[in-house]
């Protein structure tokens, strides 16, 4: 019986992004010659998104007839399309060749443009040129000495040498420098093996050295639980200092003292609080900056690297798991333009260890309700699940998938709850009443979007804690282009300026119907952006919020536009989209939490409730004699009540699906193996679906990814592209009648919908390092 | 001894420069009893109306208020100078005068006063302690009632510098870069004050003190600690900077032709 399981393991790991994009996006340089020939100096015209403009059309039920074809914003690039930049060329002869780059490009990204590698340490393609490590050297023509390539801009003609004995000398020279005062500690240092000062020293560093002086030291910093200091390491790139100041919008970062005794440092002791911290780890050239939790743990070259996909956050940040001996060491990020560029958020980076206790192994049967768990055989385990499926009646099955849960599993889950005639399939998900609408429920500006915004209203998010990557970029948008960004919501720290209107109903409903000074804003804007949070569904009065965003919506034209949805929803976890699209119930609110009360759907007490991975069950109104299943990786809340437990797999063991806060369906690949006689999650349903008589229609990959093609097309087809929702649609969809009437709880103020970002779901919760930023800045 | 000790190095490496010697220690804030964020920081009338003029000088913009990080720090040193009342100041020749009010050479900037810069310009207190510690002139740490600048630089090495040091050392019973223990006294050494013509010289808060021996140096101190008149600027019998023949240059009006008369000018 477990050759359904055991059968076809799946070993259809996605190939990966290959995305070696180094500078922006558009068009590449390309040398002159082939230029002349192909006359392809012009950038690609980017296809436009066919927008669906036919009325919508509606069915007997009521419902939108959706088009077969669904539109797509792939291959839609804005930046492309606005920044004039990228249509223009210039002619620079780089070491002899002449080639053609954009306008606009310091020396070191003409090089770039055309494959040449110029040796850097400060300058970084995402940070501000600082210009003080002159590691990047170049000789240019007429020029009395050698030029940093990062602040020097490319002009016409210019005859410029990356390769000269000049070149050499000076970079010779810059090494020596770097090197008197950097110890010589590569054998005890972490970056060892991955680190630019060492790599670059074969190149340009000496084999001896000719300083008599000693070196200098400097005193170590505390920067938290998750960066590590060696600042006698530092060559004072300032890339931590431009990251933390720029990017991150924490200003505790800088360079103290002068000269020899200049210092990385907060001066006054203090840790680095930001949500995105982690990254400094990846800039530091040297290993001035390492990760603590990593710390001499492995060396890079004994890493096995896969990519994959994030999980503990509705961002879908790609990242790279680096593995040794079936063992998740580090978790890197990788590089997408459309998502999180090449940063990853701490909980990201560091909750790995999470994967590594409190998992759940074996299966587990409660012989009686007194008695602790059993371990048990998967004969009898998945035997005693399918009996209670088969013994009781469908109106009291409910199932009810949690945070991490992927498209799969969700997809099984739904099918074997049908199969037994339950409809009571619930995701964790407070989208409430907008459940119905993927425009509402999904991010439609997309989060690259985001940065197309020119007015912002956030309502109920503390955006910073919820997609701290998505804050980073409006934080962008706020600097560099002054847009206005506005919030209904919690009174928080968001790393810049906005104009907090207000934390009650009575202010939403004061924009909803225009009398609000904001409505303005919006309506001046071409681009508007209403950003809502989950918190807002997570009330007792969330029908007639819906019902007031959906009023805001609709009021403001520009929001819904062809080529625009300015209208969105921050997910906070990887599950909500992918199962609001397989039409799970959304929870009506937290409160409803509990067993069968959703949206007063469920009459009886259930009797059999299947969690899968569904941690925040509410006790006290579970009725006593429910038969609780709980399948899941780890041992948190939901399988401390459970009567049987299914070991499943994390999000590094298993290839999975999950669509992210914008509805971009990507895949995670296997990096390692469950633990123990843990399986994929959605085989261990299909198992229960066998045992019970009544067996899904498929069995392997191909047959669960062909069925999710039917069921949910933008989730199958793995293009990783986002299926926009058309205008009309949207706004057909919400579209609200005046005579609604709804009661307000002005009292209760509008909260984010998670108190304490470190620990979100199963895996952070299991985490120490995650526990200790929870000691260190958890408020 | 009140301000961190910092050894001073028997050889000048190029790691000795004066900021590492100039009592400062280390680039990184400790709190000690005096010294703390929660210690209080209260600006004087004198102190606000300084900085309104400071304020006023450059633009109201987030950046350019940053531009009067500089001259506030130097307000705030201004006003923690406690000694200067108590120096009885006397022009060693006619025309030279004493300061009416502290200079700012002789006080310090409590990390306090570096929060309230920050506030009152809305910048980040890192910019403010990257300036703070950039600059030698700024004492980041409690600083004895009088603060003794010795120069070392060349010229008043030359004319026995270290002399006076050493003098200074021994009668003190401190090293560079220490406060005595009573809190009257703190040594540094600093780079070139600019006159090396009077060499040796020590600035002692806003004041020079030129022409010192090991012995004038000790009678210099004692007079200070006691409260007694003390000449400023020469201790000898020299006359400005003037050398052993006498003014010999500059003894009438310069001959033309003279720069334009600015006052001729019409404004715009």
């Amino acid at each position: 019986m477990l050759a359904a399981l055991q059968a076809r393991a799946a070993a259809t790991a996605r190939p990966g992004r290959v995305s070696l994009q180094l500078l922006h996006k558009g068009a590449r340089g390309v040398r002159s010659s082939d230029a002349r020939a192909s006359s392809a100096v012009q950038p690609a015209q980017p296809s436009q998104p066919a927008a669906v403009s036919a009325v919508v059309q509606l069915d007997e039920a009521g419902f939108a007839v959706l088009p077969k074809e669904l539109p797509s914003m792939r291959g839609v690039d804005f930046k492309q399309e606005l920044d004039p930049r990228y249509a223009e060329t210039i002619e620079v002869i780089i070491d002899g060749h002449p080639v053609q780059v954009q306008k606009g490009s310091s020396l070191i990204q003409a090089c770039e443009q055309v494959g040449i590698q110029v040796p850097r340490f400060c300058y970084h393609e995402r940070l501000s040129v600082a210009g003080n490590c002159r590691m990047c050297l170049v000789e240019i023509e007429k020029a009395p000495k050698p030029v940093a390539a990062c602040a020097m801009p490319a002009a016409p003609g210019m005859k410029v040498f990356t390769n000269s004995p000049i070149v050499k000398k000076a970079r010779e020279g810059v090494m020596e420098f770097l090197l008197a005062n950097h110890p010589l500690d590569c054998p005890i240092c972490d970056q060892g093996g991955e680190c630019d000062l060492q790599d670059q020293s074969l190149f340009f560093g000496s084999d001896r050295g000719r300083t008599t002086e000693s070196r200098r030291g400097v005193e170590d910093k505390n920067l938290g639980p998750l960066v590590k200091t060696v600042m006698t390491r530092c060559i004072h790139c300032t890339r931590c200092v431009r990251f933390a100041t720029e990017v991150a919008g924490v200003d505790e970062l800088g360079t103290v003292g002068r000269g020899n005794a200049m210092e990385i440092g907060t001066y006054v002791e203090r840790m680095l609080d930001s949500e995105i911290s982690g990254n400094i780890v990846d800039l530091c050239p040297v290993g001035a900056l390492t990760s603590k939790p990593y710390a001499f743990t492995a060396r890079p070259w004994e890493l096995r690297s896969v990519e994959s996909i994030d999980v503990l956050d509705g961002y879908g940040s790609n990242i790279r798991v680096d593995t040794r001996g079936g063992e998740v060491m580090r978790i890197l990020p990788r590089l997408n333009e459309d998502i999180n560029e090449e940063w990853i958020s701490d909980k990201t980076r560091f909750a790995y260890d999470g994967l590594k206790r409190q998992r759940l192994d074996t299966p587990l049967i409660r012989p009686d309700p007194e008695m602790p768990l059993q371990p048990a055989t998967w004969k009898d385990a998945l035997t005693l699940v399918a009996q209670k499926f088969k013994a009781t009646p469908g109106a009291r099955i409910g199932a009810f998938a949690g945070p991490l849960a992927d498209v799969e599993s969700m997809l099984a889950l739904k099918d074997l709850c049908n199969a037994f005639d339950s409809e009571a399939i619930h995701c964790d998900v407070p989208a409430g009443p907008l459940a119905d609408c993927r425009a509402a429920y999904t991010l439609g500006s997309t989060i690259a979007g985001v940065e197309e915004a020119d007015a912002v209203l956030l309502l109920s998010t503390d955006l910073k804690r919820e997609a701290p990557l998505l804050n980073a970029r409006l934080r962008r948008r706020v600097y560099h282009d002054g847009v206005r960004v506005a919030s209904v919501g919690p009174r928080v720290p968001l790393t810049y300026e906005y104009e907090h209107l207000g934390d009650s109903v009575s202010q939403l409903l004061e924009l909803a119907n225009g009398t609000h000074p904001f409505c303005k804003v919006l309506a001046g804007a071409q681009r508007p952006l209403v950003l809502v949070g989950t918190g807002a569904y997570e009330r007792t009065d969330a029908r007639g919020v819906a019902w007031a965003v959906q009023k805001l919506v609709t009021s403001v034209p520009a929001l819904i536009q062809d080529g625009w949805l300015g209208f969105g929803t921050v997910q906070p976890t990887a599950a909500a989209v992918g199962a609001l699209d397989l039409g799970l119930t959304p929870l009506a609110s937290s409160a409803a939490a509990g067993v069968g009360a959703s949206d007063g759907a469920i009459a009886e007490p259930l009797g059999l409730v299947y969690l899968l991975g569904y941690d925040s069950i509410d006790l006290d109104r579970l009725s006593p004699d429910a038969f609780v299943v709980y399948q899941g990786h780890h041992g948190d809340v939901g399988a401390e009540t459970a009567d049987v437990v299914l070991p499943g797999s994390a999000y590094t063991e298993k290839v999975g699906t999950y669509a992210n806060m914008e509805g971009r369906a990507q895949r995670t690949a296997r990096a390692v193996s469950p633990p123990g006689e843990a399986r994929d999650d959605w085989k261990i349903l299909r198992a229960i679906s066998e045992l019970a008589g009544k067996p899904l229609p498929y069995a392997g990959v191909d047959g669960i990814r062909e069925r999710l093609a039917a069921v949910a097309p933008q989730l199958a087809d793995g293009t990783e592209s986002i299926h926009a929702v058309s205008p009309d649609i949207a706004k057909a969809m919400l579209a609200v009648r005046a005579s609604d009437k709804f009661d307000f709880d002005t009292k209760t103020p509008f909260a984010s919908c998670i108190d304490n970002f470190y620990m979100t779901d199963a895996i952070s919760r299991a985490s120490t390092t995650m526990a200790s930023c929870t000691k260190a800045f958890a408020k | 001894m009140r301000a961190a000790s910092v050894q001073r190095p028997a050889s000048r490496l190029f790691r000795t420069s004066a900021a590492l010697s100039a009592g400062q220690g280390t680039h990184i804030h400790r709190d000690s009893a005096g010294n703390s964020e929660s210690t209080p920081w209260e600006w004087t009338p004198e102190s606000l109306k300084k900085i309104d003029m400071y304020l006023a000088r450059y633009p109201d913009t987030p950046q350019g208020k940053m531009s009067a990080i500089m001259p506030l720090l130097w307000v705030a040193q201004q006003q923690t100078d406690e000694a200067h009342a108590t120096i009885k100041a006397k022009p060693s020749y006619d025309g030279a005068f004493a300061f009416d009010s502290p200079q700012g050479s002789g006080g310090w900037v409590p990390l306090a006063a570096m929060h309230a810069i920050a506030d009152l310009l809305g910048c980040p207190r890192m910019a403010v302690y990257e300036v703070a510690t950039f600059f030698t002139m700024y004492n980041r740490n409690q600083q004895g009632k009088f603060h003794i600048q010795l120069c070392a630089t060349t010229p008043c090495m030359v004319c026995g510098a270290y002399d006076i040091l050493a003098s200074i050392e021994k009668h003190l019973g401190i090293k560079c870069g220490e406060t005595t223990a009573d809190g009257t006294f703190t040594l540094t050494e600093v780079e070139c004050l600019g006159a090396c013509v009077n060499a040796p010289m020590v600035q002692i808060n806003d004041y020079f003190f030129e022409d010192l021996t090991p012995q004038s140096v000790v009678k210099l101190l004692d007079d200070l600690k006691a409260g007694n008149p003390v000449k400023i600027g020469p201790q000898n019998a020299r006359v400005h900077s003037l050398g052993p023949l006498g003014r010999t240059s500059l003894k009438s009006p310069p001959k033309g032709p003279y720069c334009r008369d600015l006052s001729q000018i019409p404004a715009n």
